[in-house]
């Protein structure tokens, strides 16, 4: 879908094209259950997510718990997928970092911005380590390919890979002693990969497909100075994506043979059903005016609702027969 | 919970026999992956009649991410890929039944730490979303087989996770109870390498258990059976039954049988509850799938000799 958002305050930043001002930027959200059975307190928490020595992560309690990992970097020396002609290489770091939601819902978010052409081959490292979650291509590639390329190719084991930058973000915690590794809820990891290709002064314009894969894909235009948060409205998405699915797992596992439907239904909503607020993590205007145009055409909160009610209603019909179980024991 | 799918010789039944329990274990409500580890031959693809994964995935399958070269491996639904019809349906109850398909051109590579690593996160990441997955080894000692052992050994699993089942194919003939019985107890076999993994060789033993595949009845002679013939085969299956005894595999340690169904002399496949309506199938061995499948998730079968 291709939706412009509301107008918000318009950047003008027309400044000549910088040999060494990124073009496009790649990210990945990956997306799961804490491998736990009770939610992390919010110390715990604090505590699991500094990643880094002295720095400690950002967090906040309100609406719902959540708490955000400094900034950690990867080296990277890799290819990048393009549609037609030689994969550019890429040299430099990427940026990635874990989210937990409600101290449960882990992501891992991994980013790299692409300067195009930078140079002819690779220079010392310390070039590129003094350009933080950034890789340089040698070689020219035209934006909108690497976009494609990035969103649709199968990652293989030279290509840019930032799942499993993300994923390896998210291995970190389970050395923390809270983590039980005894979930009480089947759920699957999902992954959202986006793209945005920078212009300045452009108001966002996002495409969002959620592809039979599993895997939703955003590709954006975007000013430079909207990307953090635009960094937000896919980590928005992808984790709302996921509560969606898990939910609907639960309910769908809930009406399995043999199975006790409370064993699903009960965590499910214990541990999920208080999450939803997409808007909650927006803090700009551009993008819940984004979210609301995704809304309009995906109706995902509408989809939530509708899922939850399900669910509440089945818990109800259970309720409901359990105590005429009794009543009619009683009465024998 | 993991199941493992291991037999000595080739052709023993191991692989149809392993996606006819996961289909029946789909059936009973549980979600089911099947990893093909058998990298040499993955021939799952084809048992569930996938025309596009008949001898593996071009694309990143298990081998490819085992030894490091895709973050995740290819995976599909096998009621939505699937050309058999009859198949695509998922009955009301059921649960998913999903194939990590094996690598087109797989073969067998020399087991480092890293493939071990990779291999506890796989058996992690579908422990967590399914309820049961099977993991179909080639037959014999493989790299697989230790790699696999070696990713469930208590050193690495936590003691609080879900059980473990080993499964030991073999037909039910002299010379593949003795190669089957070989295969466990010789001095490298299975229980050796899983006490070198780290179990300790009681607990190990308890987690396995053999299916005697394609067992013949007297209807194996033809439609005239003579009283000869009866009583020959009851006492080549007594002989048998001592013999699987005396080398270690009997009763205790039976996880059951499948009848030898003709549908599968002709054809690997999945043998479905329609195939024996329209009396293409014998009712015997969906019977034998489905106790099979009843078998291993509950644990009393599991539990002391
Ligand atoms: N119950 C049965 N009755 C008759 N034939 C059977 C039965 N089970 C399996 N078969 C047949 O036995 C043959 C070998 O089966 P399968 O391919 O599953 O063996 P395998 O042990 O996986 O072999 P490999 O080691 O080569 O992978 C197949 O043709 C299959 O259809
Ligand atoms: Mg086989």
């Amino acid at each position: 879908m291709a939706r412009p958002a509301a107008p918000g305050q318009r950047h003008e930043n027309s400044d000549p094209p910088d040999k060494h001002r990124p073009q496009v930027v790649l990210g990945a959200v990956t997306t799961g259950l804490l491998n736990t059975s009770e939610p992390l307190p919010m110390e715990a928490a604090r505590q699991a997510l500094a990643l880094l020595p002295g720095v400690s992560p950002d967090w906040r309690r309100h609406p719902i718990e959540q708490v955000v990992s400094p900034d950690l970097f990867f080296g990277l020396d890799c290819k990048l997928a393009v549609r037609s002609g030689a994969q550019p290489r890429a040299i430099g770091t990427a940026r990635a970092r874990a989210v937990l939601t409600a101290g449960h819902v882990l992501q891992g978010s991994a980013s790299v911005a692409v300067v195009l052409d930078a140079s002819k081959r690779r220079l010392p490292w310390a070039h590129y380590a003094a350009r933080t979650g950034t890789v340089e291509a040698i070689n020219k590639a035209d934006p909108a390919d690497l976009v494609t390329g990035f969103l649709h190719a199968r990652a293989g084991n030279t290509l840019l890979d930032l799942g499993k930058t993300g994923s390896y973000v998210m291995s970190l915690l389970d050395r923390v002693p809270q983590v039980d590794r005894q979930a009480r809820l089947k759920t699957q990891t999902r992954r959202l990969l986006w793209a945005a290709q920078l212009v300045p002064g452009t108001e966002p314009e996002a495409q969002v497909e959620a592809g039979d894969d599993g895997v939703f894909r955003v590709r954006m235009a975007i000013a430079p100075q909207l990307l953090p948060t635009f960094v937000d409205f896919c980590e928005v998405l992808a984790l709302h994506d996921w509560l969606l699915a898990a939910l609907k797992n639960a309910f769908d596992r809930s009406a399995r043979r043999g199975r006790r439907a409370e064993d699903e239904i009960d965590p499910a909503l214990t541990y999920l059903g208080h999450i939803w607020n997409p808007t909650a993590h927006l803090s700009s205007q551009e993008m819940r005016s984004l979210w609301q145009a995704l809304e309009d055409e995906a109706q995902l909160t509408w989809e939530w609702q509708s899922t939850l009610t399900r669910v509440r209603d089945k818990v109800t019909l259970l309720t409901r027969k359990a105590i005429e179980e009794t009543l009619h024991k009683e009465s024998v | 919970m993991l199941v493992f799918s291991s037999s000595d010789k080739g052709g023993t039944g191991r692989s149809v026999t392993s996606c006819n329990l996961a289909y029946r274990l789909s059936l009973i409500g549980q979600d089911v992956a099947y990893l093909d580890f058998d990298f040499g031959s993955p021939t799952a693809g084809a048992i569930f009649e996938i025309p596009t994964l008949e001898r593996g995935t071009p694309d990143g399958g298990l081998h490819s991410y085992i030894l490091g070269k895709v973050a995740e491996p290819a995976r599909v639904d096998v009621r939505v890929v699937t050309e058999r019809t009859a198949l695509k349906e998922r009955p009301p109850g059921s649960g998913k039944l999903s194939l990590f398909p094996g690598d087109v051109g797989g073969a067998e590579f020399h087991l480092t730490n890293d493939h071990i690593k990779k291999a506890i996160d796989l058996f992690e990441t579908v422990e967590r979303e399914f309820d049961v997955a099977i993991v179909d080894l080639s037959a014999g000692r493989s790299s697989a087989l230790d790699m696999s052992l070696q990713a469930v050994s208590p050193k690495v699993r936590p003691r609080k996770a879900d059980p473990i089942r080993w499964l030991l194919f073999h037909r039910w003939t002299t010379q593949h109870v003795i190669a089957a019985s070989g295969l466990l107890f010789a001095e490298n076999g299975i229980v050796a390498c899983a006490t070198n993994a780290g179990f300790d060789q009681r607990g190990f033993r308890s987690m396995v258990r053999t299916i005697r595949t394609a067992v013949p009845d007297d209807t194996a002679f033809g439609k005239e059976t003579t009283p000869e013939q009866e009583a020959w085969l009851r006492k080549s299956d007594d002989i048998l039954k001592g013999l699987a005894k005396a080398r270690g595999l009997g009763q205790d340690l039976l996880a059951g049988l499948t009848p030898l169904e003709p549908m599968l002399l002709w054809r690997e496949q999945v043998i479905m509850d329609v195939d024996v309506k329209r009396r293409l199938a014998k009712r015997a061995t969906t019977k034998s799938f489905d106790e099979l499948a009843d078998r291993i998730i509950h644990d009393d079968a599991w539990e002391g000799f």
